[in-house]
């Protein structure tokens, strides 16, 4: 301080030079964007553009030379946050708008040239997929490594595949809940929790999957008037769409996988149709193979409530043996319909898309490595044999 | 004055350590884990501590050898001085091109997820910059800043490891012990190169009050370090599985993304964990830079080492941004660490130690 204080004068003005230039650059942030400035897109549907079906169905539009290469079509979802905010008066509560180009990753970029804002994947919350695009592997593989790569885009998101075209899904307003992609995240989770007859998965899970032979499943969704339905799944093989499974089938292959917490199962029962709501299931997957064929053994397990009879009839529920009658004819029905859905699986799409080779890789690694090279076909003369156990635990409050 | 002192206690010369040995290693540690051993990666990393726990017995013996002297001294007292004096050259290119790379794979994973718009030669330059700014004051001002820096880092990494378990399918990590040995080995001697900053401790030990604690130091760091390098692998193996963690170019923060906070108010919590990695690799960063200038102040016998700090950054700046892209970045990583990684680590500071030894140089006779 001593030496300082000699020229005081000079310090102070390189004090000050100093503050200055330090002002200067720290001012600056490149990466500011404020929150009005940014298209939040809820709901993103990306599609199979073909050029030749957009002419005949659009003749009079001009400056399609522009398109000629464009292959996907993007749906993008965002909610009027002015409208939620209860600032302005009877707008619409969503935008919804479509770009096409050449690749998936650019059509944002078209976008943000048609919007006062720059669009942000941060918040997406369901991502669908048209039947077509799931249909050509090249831009369906395109399109989900461009998903992955891209870090805005969560893997948590939520994927679908509609049956028909994405954007018309994205293109509806339910009454229920106006923004569709919160709608469609949310009917997901209920339909999990309750239904069972759809599969939820997310984008990560999905990748996951799709590592072992391009294999997997993802739920489907069709539109209706002012709402719309998941349930049923898309089947995949070799990055390709096989072919759909029905609920009911969906519901067969997550009792296979013991990933059920609520679903209900009328069963016919001499002449009349009592429900069974299932409220557990555990399952146990066991493989044996003899040298030249694979054999595999599902047990299923699950604990249940009849909730629905008839008024006085005999015998009533309310006594086991009526109870054990019931649970075997409940456990042969769901015999019948797992096997079916095996049946399905391995004969009709040839497609191993619930997992059962990672299953056999996990817990019986020495049967795999002998397997393993020729999973498809060994997948399909595979011997099921499915082994359910439906208990009747309760039935209610009257006898 | 105070920071003047230049001399820390055993407990901050573990928190330096482990700062500095976790780092951007650990980001991508469960890829290559997994590259080598699939489902058995686990293993693969803690073949890597146990070698570490090698590396750091031998570097810290010929230390404690000669208390009050650097690796730059001590080099030269045991091999001679041209010799000594090579290796502390050699030593200074290898961490230089150690923290250039580091402060470009930093620079890299921020614009890429945080920063987009921003300039990496922006990103590079005041990390830099804020590192000399600390080293200026010398070892024990690190020290205590690392005391500060070593709880918000590790807490927040804790609290998101817990709630990745409940995401992690442990399943994946089946079947187990199915990986060869061999296979093992290699990826352990590969992955022992994560802890590559043990060679710091050759510089170091001569900072500690009681330099004879040096090697519970290293092998408490190591264990620390080790710990949550298998439970970065294990949770991320158990969320993804082998087979997606092996795309993954930093499968931890992945991991960290698919954490679901409960209650879903936050989002994009990778974000979050981000800003607390920063200051791990900031901390790694000023490890290299101060033993970088603190070798040259050593080897030009000059008694302060400050004004030696700035002529480094500018070096060090532009060997960081010579790789044309992150492909390339991690490609010169691999290379340095298959060459160079494994010379200061075991062949120098085991020639050393029995050289000493044998011509019962240093405070040999306890």
């Amino acid at each position: 301080m001593i030496r300082l204080s000699k020229n005081r004068h000079t310090y102070i003005w390189f004090l000050f030079l100093f503050v200055v230039l330090c002002t200067i650059p720290l001012t600056g942030c490149w990466d500011k964007v404020e929150m009005d400035d940014r298209a939040f897109v809820i709901g993103m549907g990306v599609d199979k553009f073909e050029y030749e079906k957009y002419i005949e169905e659009n003749k009079e539009e001009e400056e399609t030379e522009n398109i000629k290469n464009d292959r996907f079509r993007v749906t993008y979802t965002m909610p009027n946050l002015g409208m939620i905010a209860g600032k302005a008066g009877n707008e619409e509560p969503k935008f919804v708008k479509t770009s096409t180009d050449t690749t998936l990753f650019s059509t944002s970029a078209i976008m943000d040239a048609r919007l006062n804002k720059e669009v942000y994947f941060g918040h997406t919350k369901i991502i669908v997929f048209g039947e077509d695009l799931v249909k050509d592997p090249h831009l369906f593989r395109q399109a989900l490594d461009a998903m992955e790569r891209d870090p805005q885009i969560s893997r948590r998101v939520p994927l679908l595949v509609a049956q028909g075209q994405a954007s018309h899904v994205l293109n509806t307003t339910p009454d229920v809940e106006p923004l569709m992609g919160i709608y469609i995240m949310k009917v997901l989770e209920t339909a999990e929790r309750t239904v069972a007859r759809v599969i939820r998965k997310d984008l990560g899970e999905f990748l996951e999957e799709l590592r072992v032979g391009g294999r997997g499943l993802l739920p489907r969704i069709t539109t209706g008037k002012k709402d719309v339905k998941v349930g049923g799944a898309a089947v995949f093989k070799d990055y390709t769409m096989q072919g759909w499974l029905g609920e009911k089938e969906v519901r067969s292959v997550l009792f296979i996988q013991g990933n059920v917490k609520k679903t209900q199962v009328p069963v016919q029962y001499e002449d009349m149709y009592i429900p069974y709501t299932v409220t557990e299931v555990k399952s146990d997957l066991e493989f044996s193979y003899d040298g030249n064929r694979l054999s595999a053994k599902i047990k299923i397990k699950m604990e249940g409530d009849i909730l629905e009879y008839e008024l006085e009839r005999k015998p009533e529920l309310f006594k086991n043996s009526t109870l054990k009658k019931l649970s075997s004819i409940l456990s042969a029905e769901i015999e019948k319909e797992v096997l079916q859905t095996m049946t399905k699986l391995q004969k009709e799409f040839k497609t191993d898309a619930i997992g059962m080779e990672r299953e056999l890789r996990k817990y019986q690694y020495d049967i795999w490595k002998q397997v393993k090279d020729d999973w498809d076909q060994v997948f399909e003369d595979m011997n099921v044999s499915v082994d359910v156990t439906a208990n009747i635990r309760r039935i209610g409050v009257s006898r | 004055m105070f920071s003047m002192n230049d001399k820390a206690s055993a407990r901050q010369v573990t928190i330096l350590l482990i700062l500095d040995l976790f780092g951007t290693a650990a980001l991508t540690l469960p890829r290559r884990a997994a590259e080598f051993a699939s489902e058995d990666a686990w293993m693969v990393v803690i073949g890597g501590v146990v070698l570490a726990l090698i590396y750091g017995f031998l570097i810290t013996s010929v230390a404690t050898l000669f208390p009050q002297d650097s690796f730059v001294e001590f080099s030269g007292k045991i091999v001679t001085k041209p010799i000594g004096m090579a290796l502390s050259l050699l030593l200074m290119a290898k961490l230089m091109a150690g923290v250039a790379l580091e402060v470009r794979v930093f620079g890299e994973i921020l614009k890429q997820t945080l920063l987009p718009k921003t300039p990496i030669e922006v990103i590079i330059i005041s990390m830099l910059l804020i590192t000399a700014y600390l080293i200026r004051k010398g070892y024990e001002c690190r020290a205590r800043i690392a005391e500060i820096l070593v709880v918000i880092v590790f807490l927040p990494l804790i609290f998101v490891f817990l709630l990745a378990l409940f995401n992690a399918d442990f399943t994946n990590l089946l079947p187990m012990f199915k990986t060869p040995a061999p296979k093992i080995l290699e990826g352990a001697y590969y992955l022992g190169f994560t802890f590559g900053g043990l060679e710091v401790m050759l510089l170091a030990t001569m900072f500690l009050v009681k330099p004879k604690r040096a090697p519970r130091v290293t092998t408490t760091a190591i264990i620390v370090v080790g710990f949550f390098n298998v439970a970065v692998t294990l949770i991320t193996l158990a969320t993804f599985g082998s087979m997606e963690t092996n795309k993954q170019i930093w499968p931890t923060m992945q991991m960290m993304q698919s954490v679901n906070f409960p209650g879903l108010f936050i989002e994009r919590q990778d974000v979050l964990m981000m800003s607390f990695w920063i200051l791990s690799v900031f901390a790694i960063v000023n490890a290299g830079l101060f033993f970088i200038s603190f070798i040259a102040t050593r080897m030009l016998k000059s008694s302060e080492h400050y004004y030696l700090v700035l002529p480094f950054v500018p070096i060090l700046y532009f060997i960081s941004l010579i790789p044309d892209n992150i492909a390339q970045t991690y490609e010169w990583l691999d290379f340095m660490n298959r060459y160079f990684g494994i010379i200061f680590l075991f062949p120098v500071p085991l020639i050393l130690l029995m050289i000493a030894k044998m011509r019962k140089l240093g405070d040999t006779v306890e």
